[in-house]
């Protein structure tokens, strides 16, 4: 609540607190009269009671037109205060408003500004974040390149070696596995020469007995039997 | 058993296998048995051993051999030692040096006699022969005697050329050319 405000509720609330206190003077004033007209009173008496009774109401309406006074000025004062409260009110309104205005202006000029600042950085960051990528992404695509070339170079002399090594190593294990098919077939020949060596005879018998088995003659037969008998006799089978 | 021996030596002289001599004497025995102890009408002791074996029908061969034997060794039997006799006989013959001839086929009726010579005036002049069949003997024989087996068919005489037809087989094979893989 404004103080300009308060002030006028206080001020109005006073001068009805007075009205107030003057209503309850008059009042009991007139309950005095009341008291004293029941009581039998001399004429004196009634003259000064009169007296005092007319001062009273002097006293009473000079107060009531006082406080009448008081509270046209106090109201008068009142709306003086709020219409200049008003004015002022009204003023600092405009004054702030212009000031408002004048800074939205002002904020506005420097956002702009601002904004056109801060694009313009913004732009000049791009180019040089542009130039120093382009320049970087150059750079390692030299370096790149470079790598690239002695990669490949190793490369070559890695898979030379290689193919070098792989060439030996194949015409060892070449060499190594027709020495061991040398071996395998000597190894055969030799069984094989030695199951021949062990059944030779015994394949010669077959062999023969297939061809002269039944070409011998029954004389041929007999004789080869004497000459049997002859080799036992030598033998010392008959000993 | 003098005389046993002798009716042996003469049986022995035309007798060279063990089984003609056991097929021989078991007709000696029957004919002898029927000579005996059969009554017959004909004196001649040739011509009943020619009826004994026309009635048993018997080859020719083993008649000659019995009658080869002549009237000598008939003679010494009579019907008291007659089986004492044959069973002395028999068990000499069981005693005989045998060499066992295992040959590729079976000797003619002719042949048995050369071979059993030849196995008298070469190893035993009482040895018998007996004759068994190997039709796995390719030229020449095996001979078993007193226990020793010995072949002596063509494998013998194989045997004994091994070296050198291992030779003959190893020119062919040329050892120590390398062979090309």
């Amino acid at each position: 609540m404004p103080i300009t405000e308060a002030f006028i509720i206080l001020f109005s609330a006073g001068n009805g607190l007075f009205f107030l206190v003057i209503i309850a003077l008059s009042i009991k004033l007139l309950k005095t009269r009341r008291q004293l007209r029941r009581h039998t009173l001399t004429p004196n008496q009634e003259l000064q009671v009169e007296e005092s009774h007319r001062r009273a109401d002097q006293i009473i309406h000079k107060a009531i037109k006082r406080a009448q006074q008081l509270l046209v000025k106090s109201e008068l004062e009142g709306l003086n205060f709020l219409a200049q409260q008003k004015i002022e009110s009204r003023k600092i309104e405009a004054e702030h408003r212009r000031n408002i205005s004048s800074l939205l202006e002002e904020m506005s000029y420097k956002l702009t500004t601002g904004t056109e600042e801060a694009e313009k950085t913004y732009k000049k960051f791009l180019a040089d974040l542009e130039e120093h990528l382009a320049a970087d992404l150059s750079r390692k695509q030299t370096v790149l390149d470079g790598k690239i070339d002695t990669f490949f170079n190793e490369t070559t002399v890695l898979l030379n070696s290689f193919v070098t090594e792989l060439q030996k190593q194949t015409q060892v294990q070449i060499d190594k596995e027709i020495g061991n098919a040398r071996n395998i077939i000597g190894e055969y020949r030799r069984q094989r020469l030695e199951i021949v060596d062990e059944n030779v005879v015994s394949i010669l018998e077959k062999t023969l007995n297939i061809t002269l088995g039944k070409k011998l003659t029954l004389a041929e037969q007999t004789e080869l039997v004497y000459e049997a008998l002859e080799e036992a006799k030598k033998g010392n089978l008959f000993v | 058993m003098t005389e046993t021996n002798q009716l042996l030596e003469t049986i022995l002289t035309n007798t060279y296998s063990t089984a003609d001599l056991r097929n021989r004497l078991t007709l000696l025995r029957e004919f002898l048995e029927d000579y005996f102890f059969t009554p017959h009408e004909h004196p001649n002791l040739i011509f009943l051993l020619n009826e004994f074996f026309v009635k048993k029908d018997e080859s020719r061969d083993e008649f000659n051999a019995l009658n080869a034997w002549g009237y000598g060794l008939y003679s010494q039997f009579t019907k008291e030692n007659l089986y004492p006799a044959l069973d002395s006989i028999e068990k000499s013959a069981a005693d005989l040096p045998t060499v066992t001839l295992f040959l590729p086929f079976a000797p003619t009726p002719y042949e048995t006699p050369r071979l059993g010579k030849w196995l008298r005036s070469n190893v035993d002049p009482r040895a018998l022969m007996e004759v068994k069949i190997d039709i796995s003997l390719i030229g020449g024989c095996a001979v078993s005697y007193k226990g020793i087996y010995r072949d002596y068919s063509l494998k013998y005489y194989l045997l004994r050329s091994k070296v050198a037809i291992l030779k003959a087989i190893g020119d062919y094979v040329r050892p120590g050319v390398e062979i090309a893989v």
